[in-house]
């Protein structure tokens, strides 16, 4: 029997080591489902189907984030791949590599408004790395090849396929598979190894009094955590991270301070302003990092950069020392010609400066109230009760903010979160994905009430398909970060943000038939935790959050690092 | 010398959305166009987009994210471009007119000595007298 263009996916994709696909079937698509039948029945393939397409792409995003490989998804025209963009363009700003196969309409009524028919490419032009519409059966193996390619080389990025029925319904007697992908007008960054540039960073590191390591995104794509400690060590180079860069740095290593920026730890900000040279690895200096760049600059410190895209050192300030290429590499020769270079300096004194920071700082984060469940302790509680290499996810909100301050990551790749879009809903299918990459690890959703319903219906998936996550829900009834700004900044002007008492968080869990927990007490937080654990199916764990908690540290809108606010300051000083 | 900064874009053209994305890349970063010529090549689908654009401060990063777009092979800044522009009538005869009654053809020229060249990560210099 001849092969149709829908088997070719299917091979392609196996032949990209693809084993799991998150989606939703459609007229569209449905040739692709029809063709993976068995690899479905002999195991070869999982599929694992979502409550809605937004939902396949987070999964597929968390997927990614975990194992490191790319996450596949999939649609089908129309609605089902509008319904994508979230999840991709999500993926798209937090350098993720998922690759969507969407169907589309026949080719002989594309662009005739045709039932269940949208512009994908128009659509996902500017909402992935790439998108290619294919145009006959000739051209899966290769461009599915080429998506696989784009998605995963220099900075990682979402592709999608787009693949008309008819496409699919194609039948070929020549099959031809490429060896390796071929896209004219298109070549992955280089890593170059300029040794004087090499020697100048060694060298502004040693004479440094006061350095300080910035680890971001790119660190955590290349594996660069043991080169990242082991310049930190050697040097006694405090680190700091952007909130995706939290992913890559143990919290618990004493020269580690936190998360930078604008909801960050303000010792870590502080540190970064005070330093006088800054070596930043794999980040992008998104306006979440550095809210203002005039600020960086009159600091007058010197900037070595490590990016995979050479064009991120062009487009904030003048960077004095740039590398290009792939962070791991890099480190290592900056490590060799620091050993060769030698040690100079003694940093003593700015490591002090920077523990007075902590110890300062530490004395506005960690208080109680009474008859009130205080975020840091609730992380803390969850902390303690999860494994070392738990994985946890979040949605977006405020929850996500004391996630950013509070949670301590103890193993790379474990600290999964819509940092660059701020996707609410995010939390619990990318939990979903990473439990599918990572089925030995314990996975957590730390999630707020108002993200979770937004992909909550997803919870079914998780039952039906046995992914036994556990989504720990800030419940304060609010959208508590707009309304945290309304108060503070909008003469307390709050409108539009409150909920009522529906859903119950429970009842809602039972009727999906997961685990529900109301857990008021951090003791119950802790056992609810550790029944979801023992009883290996999904879980929502219910802790009410008092609306009026505030996420600090915090800035005023559009405000400088140093303008950080640590207290609350609605109750004086 | 002309008051914008005159660009050329190289790219392989798989459909109409190159040129969607080219303009796509300027939009996102409010960068306006001046005038725009496009040609195919040669028969590898090869483009070239020549066109002037408003400087501003975005200028520049919208020619670096050009330059790293999937797609586009290379983009050239023509230094100190001066442009001239030739009108034609509709019998392809040189025409003095500048209107745009429809009967006029005009093409910009752009007269340089020397590019810069951008190319995903990479960039050189060529003098081209």
């Amino acid at each position: 029997m001849l092969p149709s263009g829908a088997r070719l996916v299917v091979d392609a994709l196996k032949r990209e080591g693809v084993s799991t696909i998150f989606g939703i079937p459609g007229l569209t698509n449905m040739p692709i489902y029809d063709a993976f039948l068995e690899d479905l029945q002999n195991g070869e393939l999982r599929h694992v189907l979502m409550r809605h397409e937004q939902a396949a792409a987070h999964a597929a995003d968390g997927y990614a984030r975990a194992s490191g490989k790319p996450g596949v998804c999939t649609a089908t025209s129309g609605p089902g791949a509008t319904n994508l963009v979230t999840g991709m363009v999500t993926a798209y700003w937090d350098s993720s590599p998922v690759v969507a196969i969407t169907g589309q309409v026949v080719r002989s009524v594309i662009g005739k408004m045709a039932f269940q028919e949208a512009d994908t490419p128009g659509i996902f032009a500017n909402a992935t790395k790439y998108v290619v519409q294919v145009k006959n059966i000739h051209e899966i193996p290769l461009w599915i090849k080429n998506a696989f390619f784009i998605a995963t080389t220099g900075r990682p990025g979402p592709v999608v396929v787009d693949i008309p029925r008819d496409v699919q319904l194609e039948k070929v007697d020549d099959v031809k598979w490429p060896e390796k992908p071929n896209v004219k007008g298109y070549r992955p960054f280089r890593t170059i190894i300029d040794t004087v540039k090499i020697k100048r960073a060694a060298e502004i590191l040693i004479e440094a009094e006061r350095p300080i390591i910035l680890a971001g995104t790119g660190a955590v794509w290349s594996n660069s955590t043991p080169e990242i400690l082991e310049l930190s060590e050697l040097l006694g180079i405090p680190m700091v991270s952007t909130l995706p860069g939290k992913s890559a740095i143990p919290h618990d290593h004493p020269l580690f301070l936190g998360a930078m920026g604008y909801y960050g730890r303000a010792e870590a900000s502080m540190a970064a302003l005070e330093s006088d040279a800054m070596l930043i690895v794999g980040a992008r200096l998104s306006d979440r990092t550095f809210t203002s760049y005039d600020e960086m600059v009159e600091t007058r410190k010197k900037f070595i950069m490590i990016n995979i895209d050479p064009t991120d050192s062009e487009r904030a300030f003048k960077i004095d020392v740039p590398l290009y290429g792939d962070a791991k590499v890099l480190l290592r020769e900056i490590i060799s010609a620091v050993r060769l270079v030698g040690r100079k300096k003694d940093n003593t004194a700015w490591i002090r400066r920077v523990k007075e920071l902590r110890d300062y700082y530490s004395q506005y984060y960690y208080h109680e109230e009474d008859g009130k469940l205080k975020p840091w302790k609730i992380l803390k509680t969850i902390r303690n009760a999860i494994p070392r290499d738990a994985i946890v996810t979040t949605g977006v909100g405020q929850h996500q903010m004391w996630s950013e301050v509070f949670w301590e990551v103890l193993e790379p790749r474990t600290f999964l979160s819509s940092t660059g879009m701020g996707t609410m809903g995010f939390g619990l299918p990318a939990a979903m994905g990473a439990k599918m990459a990572r089925p030995d690890k314990v996975v957590v959703d730390l999630d707020g009430d108002g993200s979770f319903l937004m992909t909550g219906n997803n919870l079914a998936t998780a039952v039906d398909e046995h992914i036994p996550v556990i989504a720990v829900i800030f419940d304060n009834r609010t959208l508590g970060l707009v309304r945290q700004v309304q108060d503070l900044f909008q003469s307390k002007r709050v409108v539009g943000v409150d909920y009522g008492p529906s859903p119950d968080f429970v009842k809602l869990a039972e009727a999906y038939g997961a685990l529900g927990f109301n857990a008021t007490s951090y003791d119950e937080i802790s056992r609810s935790i550790n029944i979801a654990i023992k009883e290996n199916v999904p879980a929502v764990i219910r802790v009410p959050i008092d609306k009026e908690e505030l996420a600090l540290p915090t800035l005023p809108p559009g405000g400088k690092l140093k303008q950080v606010i640590v207290r609350d300051p609605r109750k004086g000083s | 010398m002309t008051q914008g900064k005159v660009v050329r874009v190289y790219g392989y053209y798989r459909d109409p959305g190159f040129l969607e994305r080219v303009m796509g890349a300027l939009r996102k970063l409010w960068v306006d166009v001046e005038w725009i010529q496009a040609r195919r090549v040669n028969d590898d689908g090869l483009y070239e987009v020549l066109m002037e654009l408003k400087e501003t401060k975005n200028t520049y990063l919208a020619i670096l994210n050009l330059s790293k777009m999937v797609d586009v092979d290379r983009v050239e800044i023509l230094e100190d471009a001066k442009v001239i522009s030739h009108s034609f009538d509709n019998t392809g005869n040189p025409s003095q007119s500048d209107s745009n009654d429809g009967r006029v053809i005009i093409i910009y020229v752009p007269v340089f000595s020397k590019v810069t060249g951008y190319s995903w990560g990479e960039s050189y210099s060529k003098d081209i007298r």
